[in-house]
């Protein structure tokens, strides 16, 4: 299957899902991502003209952290709780 | 996990469409491959108006093809159909990741094969706390290992339900019933009386 990947910028994070951001835990990701590149894609859903976090906080950080521009996703469904 | 025996909830459920590939369907009887494909079409049309949220996998993307275009034209527009390296779905992280993220504890579960993903998906949601819910006639596996698949689900406490059943259950009211197929036509897909 192609990857399919989005710009970071398009990315919104919910303040449910800010925090707290282990710090340690995002240089580990990081320097595996340089290494070995992003294993598990972050999951989003789509929301209008952007995209929603869903889960993968400390992987985007550590995208982020890096320099990348773009992130491996993948999409669900929004759900009505 | 709930008792089996109870009514499945709607807001609680996840429609887990499993590896619908002409890798596996070509092995089915020709004259029952369209109508397997046209039931789950349906349920995932009917979850789509019920707001059930839908999980695809494909297997081995690469080597089996993709979900069939009939059924990848009815999943929201660039959903991911996750790319199933594994025959129980729950061990797969990033599968795994998603289902836990849709919230839902009720996994409905259709497509191929009975007796492999859907038995080995089934049963691991299961033992991962979630009420595995089998739509016998919108999973296909070839004779007799359709019917094999389905035995060991039901012997290991799976509830086993067919299309017209889950429907009834998600839809539960006359009202809804008429919403659902006022959305979707009343035309009901091959092998279903409603």
């Amino acid at each position: 299957m192609k990857d399919v990947v989005i710009p970071i910028e398009e990315i919104y994070v919910p303040a449910a899902r800010r925090g707290p951001i282990d710090a340690d835990k995002v240089n580990a990701l990081a320097e595996s991502i340089a290494e070995n590149g992003l294993q598990s894609p972050i999951l989003v859903r789509p929301d209008k003209a952007r995209y929603v976090l869903v889960s993968g906080l400390h992987r985007l950080e550590a995208c982020k952290a890096l320099g990348e521009t773009t992130v491996k996703v993948n999409i669900v469904q929004a759900v009505k709780h | 996990m709930k008792a089996s025996h109870s009514l499945i909830r709607r807001d609680d459920c996840a429609l887990l469409v499993i590896d619908v590939q002409d890798y596996f369907l070509n092995k089915l009887p020709e004259g029952d491959r369209g109508p397997l494909v046209a039931r789950i079409g349906w349920l995932m049309r009917v979850a789509q108006v019920l707001e059930i949220p839908i999980l695809a996998t494909a297997e081995d993307i690469a080597r089996d093809g993709p979900l069939v275009p009939a059924l990848s034209a009815l999943l929201p527009r660039g959903q991911t159909v996750f790319d199933k390296r594994v025959f129980g779905l729950r061990d797969q992280a990033d599968i795994a990741e998603a289902m836990h993220a849709l919230g839902r504890r009720t996994s409905v579960l259709v497509g191929l094969e009975t007796d492999v993903c859907i038995a080995q998906s089934a049963l691991s949601l299961a033992d991962a706390g979630y009420r595995a819910v089998v739509i016998d006639d919108a999973c296909g596996s070839p004779a007799p290992n359709h019917a094999a698949g389905l035995r060991r689900m039901r012997d290991a406490g799976v509830m086993v339900t067919n299309t017209k059943g889950i429907f009834y259950e998600w839809v539960r009211d006359l009202a809804v019933h008429a919403k659902v197929l006022g959305a979707i036509g009343r035309e009901p897909p091959p092998g279903v009386m409603l």
